[in-house]
Parts: C-alpha cells; structure tokens; sequence
C-alpha cells in the first residue's frame, strides 16, 4: 500500500496544485486518515475552513490554492479534517477551475456512469395510430386551416414587428443562428473563439425602438436555439456538455429579456441587461477557448 | 422522453459528474459503493426532474447527493447488508469517522511510533508543509540531511505500512 501523503512534493511551489489533485480527486479520505495519523488533534483548531481562510476562501473556490498564502496551505494540511468542508465547498461551486481538476482524473468513471445510467432511463413509446379514413382526412384538414387562420388573427399583434421588415424569423443573418455560423472544420479553441465572435455581433446593430429591440433580442434565442441542437462536432464531448449547459443559462436569459420588452419594461435597461450577458457569453467562450488550445 | 430531454440530460450528466464522483469518494465506504450511489443519485435527478425549478443546477444535485448520503447513514445495517456480510460497515458510523480510513490511520500510528524521534519530527514537518529549508534551520541540520533523513524516514513507513498489509 503506498501511502498518498507521502508523495507531497519536495518543491513548496508545487504543493497547492498536489493539495488540489487530492481535493477533486478519489482518494482525499485516505490523505486525510494519513494527515491526521501524522499530525493528530491540533491544540486549537479552526472551528471551519471559513475561519481559517476568511477572505481566501472566495479565491480559492474560483481560482484554485495557488493565491492562497503558504502559511494557510500548512495550517490545511496540519488540519486535515477541515480538508472535507473545502472539498464539498469546491465542487458544489460549480467553478470551472474545480470542474477542470475533476473531470479530467475521473473521465472514464463518468463515462462508464453515462453508460450504465442511460440503459435505466425509460424511452419514449412509439405510439402507433391507425390512419384516419378517407372523411376523417377531409374532416381534420378543413379544421386545422381554420385552427391556423384563427391563431394568426389572435397573435398578428405580438408577430407583427417580427415580420413588419419582411423578414422571417427564421432567416437570420447574423450571430449562432446565421447559415454556416457553425463551421465544422475548426480547431476546438478556434471553434469557441469564433462562438465568441459571433455574440459579440449582437453588438453590430443597435435597435431603434422597442419593436426591433424585441426581434433582435428573439433572434439571439434562435441562436441559443441553434447552438443546443448542433452536434459542434470540433468540440470534446466534455466542451459540448458545457456549452449546452451554458446555453440553456443563456437560452434563459434571452427569454427573460423578451418576456420584460412584451410587458412594457423600459427597453433601455433591457438593452442594458441583454448587452451585459452577450458580453458575459462572448467572455466565458473565449475562456474555455483559452483552456481548450492550452 | 424525448431525444432532446435525453441529450440535455446527458450533458447535464457530463458537466457535473465528475465533481459529484469526488465527492461521494470521500464519503461512501465502501469505495466500491461510489458508483452505485451516484448512479441512485442521478436516478433521483432524473426521476425529480420537474421539480428544479431552474437556478444552480450543482447546488440541487448535492442537496439530492447529501440527502441520500443521510438515508444511506440512517438505514438499518440488516438492510444494507447481505445476510453472508460479516464485515462492519462504515456507511453507518458517524460522519466524522465515516470520513476516515480507520484502519490507514491506526496502521500509520503505529508505524510512527517505531520511528526515531527526530525522523518523527522530520515526517511530521515536512508533511505539514515545511520546506526543507525551513525545517534544516529549525532542526539545524542542512538541507542536504534533512532530505536524507525524511527520505529514510519514509522508506521505514512505507515498508512498515506494506508489512503490515500481509496477512
């Protein structure tokens, strides 16, 4: 049996990243059996990792232990119970950094999960009908063109602006939605970057009233739209898990910003709020860009 | 289910199973048991879907994961365990001590104490996270011998540890 706290590194420098495998990895519960053998009851422990960190522990749960003073790393170590609150701390965050340590030592256990786990998920049946008779056809298509002729007298007010230029909404030309704005030659990094680049043409228009701010704003949820069912074959299945995970957040967003435009909201503070996310979208991407070439 | 609730739920899955694997690794003993238990957790994910209601997507899953880590801890041990299992079962101590590899921690206690003093002192320094040149001012020895000497104080361990794993 190899004792795991016996491969602490000798360089001091390297001794937050060693502390931040064992953190997001599998075996922190027999580093902190060894670390407490060694060490035993400390005279006066930290009540919580809190306490001991304070303003530290914000840093570390975006950027990892390498900020964190080394007398603090030591204390960690000499306290190794307090390893358990910082590790449920760390990766119930949601951070990236964190997420990253992770995945990459327990990829295959996640992927073996994935498998057993999708043969218990039930399906949808395939529900067979029998074909409608000869009358039944005549019947059923001469009341759904009165369906759609109703329904497009009663929605004409919230479609109008949509259509008032002539163009449809589906034919957008600009942003995720835009034919060909998915490339799928691309280096992952180059993919995302490019992702980026295309939110940010939100900001290449700027709409003139409420009416072009809400089509606008409808023609980023078509692109979220579009993003969530690509297949983004340059990206990694764990880059592709993320973005559709973003999405949806994003998808959210948009949808909340052209729900406050139909309610009557000020569009200038909507404007406000919608250019924040895009630059928020286009910063995220160009991070994981960054990641996925480093 | 439609394919695009089966695909979003699998990127779900993708994004936060990792983190929730770790996780559950420093609290589930046995280890073999990890999977199982993450597998019952995205089971309840799965199945209690229509209850998230949006928002932190890690948050409510590690609500679920500690909410069936409790269940797990309360649930009688004849339940837990095959009727052939004679072993105890650390999934029912407390928290605190179900953190704990018991058996790891009294090994190494024990080989501690057949160490020397100043190798004990050494081994505790350095895996507190002294650097070597701090614990060779404390200790005043050089650099040099205080790698040496850790370094001979971790074979011992190591070796004393291994004996102690054959039968």
């Amino acid at each position: 049996m190899t004792l795991v706290a016996m491969t602490l590194p000798d360089d001091p420098a390297e001794l937050a990243g060693w502390l931040e495998r064992h953190l997001a990895g599998l075996d922190l519960a027999r580093l902190v059996a060894e670390l407490s053998a060694v060490h035993g009851t400390p005279a006066s422990p930290a009540s919580s990792v809190r306490d001991l960190l304070g303003q530290h522990l914000d840093e570390v749960v975006r950027s990892g232990l390498g900020g964190l003073p080394s007398e603090m790393l030591r204390q960690l170590l000499r306290q190794p119970a307090l390893l358990f609150e910082l590790q449920e701390i760390v990766l119930a965050a949601d951070s990236p950094h964190w997420d990253r340590l992770a995945g990459g030592e327990l990829a295959a256990m996640v992927d073996e999960g994935w498998n057993r786990l999708e043969r218990t998920l039930p399906r949808e049946p395939v529900i067979l009908r029998p074909r409608p008779r000869h009358w039944q056809r005549w019947v059923v298509g001469v009341v759904a063109a009165a369906a759609v002729v109703l329904i497009a007298v009663l929605s004409y007010p919230v479609l109008a602006p949509l259509f008032r230029s002539g163009e449809q909404p589906s034919a957008v030309a600009w942003g995720w939605a835009r034919p060909g704005a998915l490339p799928s030659d691309l280096p992952p990094a180059e993919y995302l970057r490019e992702l980026a680049d295309e939110a940010d043409e939100w900001f290449k228009q700027r709409p003139e009233d409420t009416a072009a701010l809400a089509k606008r704003i409808d023609q980023m949820r078509q692109g979220c739209r579009t993003l969530l069912e690509a297949d983004h074959p340059p990206l990694s299945v764990e880059d592709r898990a993320w973005l559709r995970e973003r999405c949806r957040a994003w998808q959210g967003k948009f949808d909340d910003a052209f729900a406050a435009v139909e309610a009557g909201r000020d569009p200038a503070a909507v404007q406000a709020e919608v250019d924040a996310t895009v630059n928020r979208i286009a910063e995220v991407l160009r991070e994981r860009a960054a990641r996925a070439a480093g | 289910m439609s394919s695009l609730a089966h695909r979003d739920f699998e990127a779900l899955y993708r994004q936060h199973a990792g983190p929730l694997l770790a996780f559950l690794a420093g609290r589930v003993q046995p280890r073999a048991d990890v999977p199982d238990v993450a597998q019952d957790i995205w089971s309840r994910v799965w199945h209690h879907r229509a209850s998230f209601t949006g928002g932190n997507f890690r948050a409510w899953l590690f609500q679920i994961a500690r909410n069936l880590l409790i269940d797990r801890a309360r649930r009688p041990q004849l339940e837990a365990l095959p009727a052939d299992h004679d072993a105890p079962d650390a999934r029912l101590a407390s928290p605190d001590v179900t953190l704990m590899d018991q058996e790891v921690q009294e090994r190494l206690r024990r080989c501690l104490d057949r160490l020397r003093p100043e190798e004990r002192e050494l081994v505790s320094a350095r895996l507190g996270g002294e650097s070597y040149e701090d614990l060779s001012v404390r200790l005043k020895l050089t650099a040099q011998q205080a790698h040496r000497l850790f370094h001979t104080a971790k074979t011992r361990l190591q070796e004393c540890v291994g004996q102690a794993d054959e039968p």
